[in-house]
């Protein structure tokens, strides 16, 4: 992967980023402990939540068929606890296999994406002070099984509105219209793909769906980019490399899949 | 989730006070709360709720009631979308209106018939049917079991 170009946007249309891992459950580790981190990392992250935990997820090869509905119980003591810093732009979510970290738009002056080259280093500031602290109570070391890199995107449409919720293929070179005219402009197109990455290294899921901006209530259409994968081993090069593979393939993806026209709105350089 | 920007994830969530029911592939919360759309029938009552929920603040109504909480706005999201998987085609859009107290009124009036549903800040709802302006008819629904709703609004566009 170290043949592709890089490739930069001025006004790239994301909102949000994640960059997570994935390991065998911590056992030991209880919500207890989560607390007894967040007073280590409170200064920088003084909001909480309790969610509910995230499913595991693996990809695998060959994909295993299965249905569109998991329904996971789980016990009140199983918990992920958010931990939110004072711009509300960041975030970092822990729970018994899991460590992940979110950055979010925010209005100005929280408005500028600080890009994957600051985003990288903090996740692995953040995941190495979660390693010191397991190592200090004793609670094991994670055995890292996958390493996933996501982007959401909102486009707002090219005019005042999607004039229907079909109208993409001026977005996303997916879509293009009929030669034939039989049918009807779609009343919505909600899309995904599925893409292997080299090697089985892992795949990028690329979904898209419209959607009601939260902050203004504006008609956008979220596309969502999330490559997730095994990396080498749980040391931090290895998973900085999935890291960097991964968002190679979001970045290069979302490229291919995005037309002309909007790659040039949004500033490609 | 109530941190102000930390809605509820955008893929579905059920969430009961022990067991937590959710989508394979929902591997990661978004924090922007962006509200995903299946068809436009739900269009411009959810732009409506995300539009109260953004823009009112403390004492709105005069008498001290305070913002529409995410949570609230969520499920009342929650309900459109639920009724428009039912799939009724001659089903207007509601009327959304803010209630004191932090909750959210859905409102369809045809003819003599209105329905009421009342979303409150505890994430309950409650409805309420009336006829030639008289209710003979309330309870609770709970969002996520849509036969209630069938049969509430089976009753709403009967001949």
């Amino acid at each position: 992967m170290s043949a592709l170009l890089p490739i930069d946007y001025e006004r790239p249309p994301v909102v949000e980023t994640v960059l997570g891992v994935q390991f065998a459950p911590l056992k030991s580790l209880t919500v207890a402990h989560l607390g007894l981190f967040w007073g280590e990392i409170r200064r920088e992250y003084p909001q909480h939540e309790v969610q509910p935990p995230l499913p595991r997820e693996i990809e695998e090869f060959p994909r295993k068929p299965g249905g569109t509905i998991g329904l996971e119980l789980t016990s009140v003591h199983e918990a992920r606890c958010w931990f939110v810093d004072t711009t509300l732009t960041q975030l970092i979510q822990v729970q018994r296999d899991r460590f992940v970290r979110n950055w979010r738009k925010r209005p100005a002056p929280d408005d500028v994406y600080p890009r994957y080259a600051s985003l990288r280093p903090r996740f692995e500031e953040d995941w190495l002070r979660f390693l010191k602290f397991l190592e200090r109570e004793d609670l094991g070391r994670p055995n890292v099984d996958q390493c996933e890199v996501t982007y959401v995107n909102l486009i707002e449409p090219p005019g005042s509105d999607w004039s229907s919720f079909g109208d993409l293929d001026g977005v996303f070179t997916l879509f293009r219209r009929p030669e034939r005219t039989f049918l009807p402009k779609p009343e919505a197109l909600i899309f995904n793909a599925l893409y292997p990455l080299p090697d089985r290294a892992g795949r990028l899921h690329v979904s898209g769906q419209p959607a009601i901006r939260r902050t203004d209530g504006a008609e956008v259409l979220q596309v969502k980019l999330t490559a997730r994968g095994t990396p080498r081993s749980s040391q931090l090069e290895d998973i900085r490399e999935w890291f960097d593979l991964g968002h190679a393939w979001v970045v290069h993806g979302f490229t291919d899949l995005a037309t002309p026209t909007m790659r040039t709105a949004w500033g490609q350089r | 989730m109530n941190l102000g920007f930390a809605g509820d994830t955008s893929t579905a969530t059920l969430q009961f006070p022990e067991i937590a029911a959710t989508t394979t592939g929902a591997t990661q919360d978004l924090l922007g709360g962006d509200v995903l759309i299946y068809s436009r029938w739900p269009l411009d009552p959810v732009r409506r709720i995300v539009i109260l929920e953004q823009t009112l603040g403390d004492n709105w109504d005069g008498y001290g009631s305070g913002p529409i909480p995410r949570g609230t706005a969520n499920t009342a999201i929650a309900l459109l979308n639920d009724i428009a998987w039912l799939g009724f085609e001659d089903l207007p859009a509601p009327s959304i209106g803010p209630m004191p107290g932090g909750g959210l009124s859905l409102e369809w009036s045809v003819g003599r018939r209105d329905l009421n549903l009342s979303v409150f800040p505890d994430r309950s709802v409650e409805y309420m049917k009336a006829e030639a302006g008289e209710p003979f008819d309330e309870g609770r629904v709970v969002p996520g079991f849509p036969d209630r709703f069938r049969e509430l609004i089976s009753w709403f566009l009967a001949p």
